[in-house]
């Protein structure tokens, strides 16, 4: 699974705002383990309607962030979900896990970086 | 030209164009949006526009919020939230139904067509497409101001049009039209509740006069001030008009004959000191007033005017300055 980062994309959808962006990412590697978390709870749980609210709301950062490939991934864990394939689910979940993992090292800003757009959030 | 209907609501007179221009909400938007990263994106980008952002994170809080009289009127709903999800605070909202209007922004991960329509159904009046563009964001939010800007001039034209179709232009006063439709309620009321009602008719003397002498200008001057002296001395809840040229009409609910005859002496000796200064005159103004009384209610208005209207006259031919009543 390729992981890229369409950072000018997400740039410009925040008006070249980069801070922004900075404080977004930030925002997003402190909230998706939590996501991620109700995604492999749900899918235990054979809780269709709950794994389907967690990727939406993945999709949709995933999304604003330019990481299209995890975008994607989150999509077809929606459709899965509505069409209840167990199998496909817990193929798709563990994929977006390890691509969340991959997608973490790209985005996350060095840690002095880190820290300023800590003190801004 | 045809007329539009108007209702007419008995809260006394309201001064044109003031109630409605709550031009204070405007600027300021609710955002419902369960999504950390899109609350945060959306705060700073309107903000960094001026905007005034109130943040919630659930459909239920939002739906409490854009019920509250003092919400924004700009509305961005997420879609898809915990409590109640977009379409349906758009459909809870539009029921609440009030004067003022919503302006209702959907935020939306879907765009089938299936999906934007059911939005727009439900209330919505536009929607966004996540992820969205910062430009996109900020043009639909101006269009929504433009829209309840727009909102707001019709409401203060239809208020202004309302006003002027009830009151009297030079007076301010009730005009005859309204007066009859109040007048039929108030007459309904009191015979529900089984309360006495008075009608007055109060008429100037020798007004002719003061117009030949003083000029019609002088003239308005002077139906001005005695429309004032007399709004002084009725009570809020009265019902006072312009009944026509230098009469004006006066219902009072729940008087009996001796308080209606306090109520007249109030207007007569209200009217007729200090002398009514216009220009280089100083008129003395007197009025003679009618007062009719129907004790036990379901006597028509027709029949109360026509009483009035006749004690009127006998207090002309008895030299005028006086009051003469009949009860009904």
């Amino acid at each position: 699974m390729p992981v890229t980062w369409d950072q000018a994309a997400a740039l410009e959808r925040v008006d070249g705002d980069s801070d922004l962006l900075t404080e977004l990412v930030e925002i997003f590697v402190q909230d998706y383990p939590k996501h991620l978390a109700c995604l492999v709870q749900a899918l235990a749980q054979n809780d269709y309607a709950a794994l389907c609210r967690a990727a939406h709301t993945l999709k949709g950062s995933l999304g604003y962030l330019g990481a299209c490939e995890g975008q994607q991934l989150a999509l077809e864990i929606e459709h899965a979900s509505r069409a209840g394939d167990a199998a496909r689910l817990r193929q798709l979940v563990s994929s977006l896990a390890a691509y969340l993992e991959a997608l973490r090292e790209i985005i996350s800003p060095p840690s002095g970086e880190h820290d300023r757009a800590g003190d801004h959030y | 030209m045809t007329v539009p209907a108007i209702t007419i609501e008995q809260t006394g007179p309201i001064a044109p164009g003031v109630a409605l221009s709550k031009t204070a909400t405007l600027g300021r938007v609710l955002v419902a949006e369960d999504d950390a990263l899109y609350r945060h994106a959306l705060d700073h980008l309107l903000t960094g526009k001026g905007y005034e952002v109130e943040s919630v994170t659930d459909g239920l809080k939002a739906l409490e919020r854009a019920c509250a009289a003092d919400a924004p009127r700009l509305l961005m709903l997420d879609w898809m939230m915990p409590g109640l999800q977009g379409p349906e605070i758009c459909r809870r909202v539009r029921e609440h139904g009030s004067l003022r209007y919503e302006y209702i922004l959907l935020l939306t991960a879907k765009h089938n067509p299936d999906d934007i329509v059911e939005g727009l159904e439900a209330g919505a009046d536009d929607y966004l497409v996540k992820p969205f563009n910062a430009h996109e964001l900020l043009a639909r939010v101006r269009v929504g101001e433009r829209m309840l800007r727009l909102h707001d001039g019709l409401l203060a034209a239809q208020e202004t049009l309302r006003f002027q179709a009830t009151h009297d232009a030079l007076t301010g006063l009730w005009n005859r039209r309204a007066l009859f439709e109040l007048l039929n309620a108030e007459l309904e009321r009191a015979v529900r509740k089984s309360v006495p009602i008075s009608v007055f008719l109060v008429d100037i003397d020798h007004f002719k006069q003061v117009n030949d002498q003083c000029g019609h200008l002088a003239g308005d001057a002077i139906l001005q001030e005695i429309a004032n002296r007399l709004s002084a001395a009725v009570r809020p809840y009265d019902l006072l008009g312009r009944f026509g040229g230098e009469e004006f009409i006066l219902a009072a609910a729940e008087l009996d004959l001796d308080g209606a005859r306090q109520l007249a002496d109030r207007l007569l000796a209200g009217v007729s000191s200090p002398p009514i200064r216009s220009g280089s005159y100083a008129v003395e103004v007197t009025v003679s007033i009618g007062v009719a009384t129907a004790l036990t209610a379901n006597c028509p208005v027709e029949k109360l005017i026509q009483g009035a209207d006749a004690a009127m006259y006998q207090a002309k031919h008895k030299g005028r300055n006086r009051i003469e009543a009949c009860r009904l």
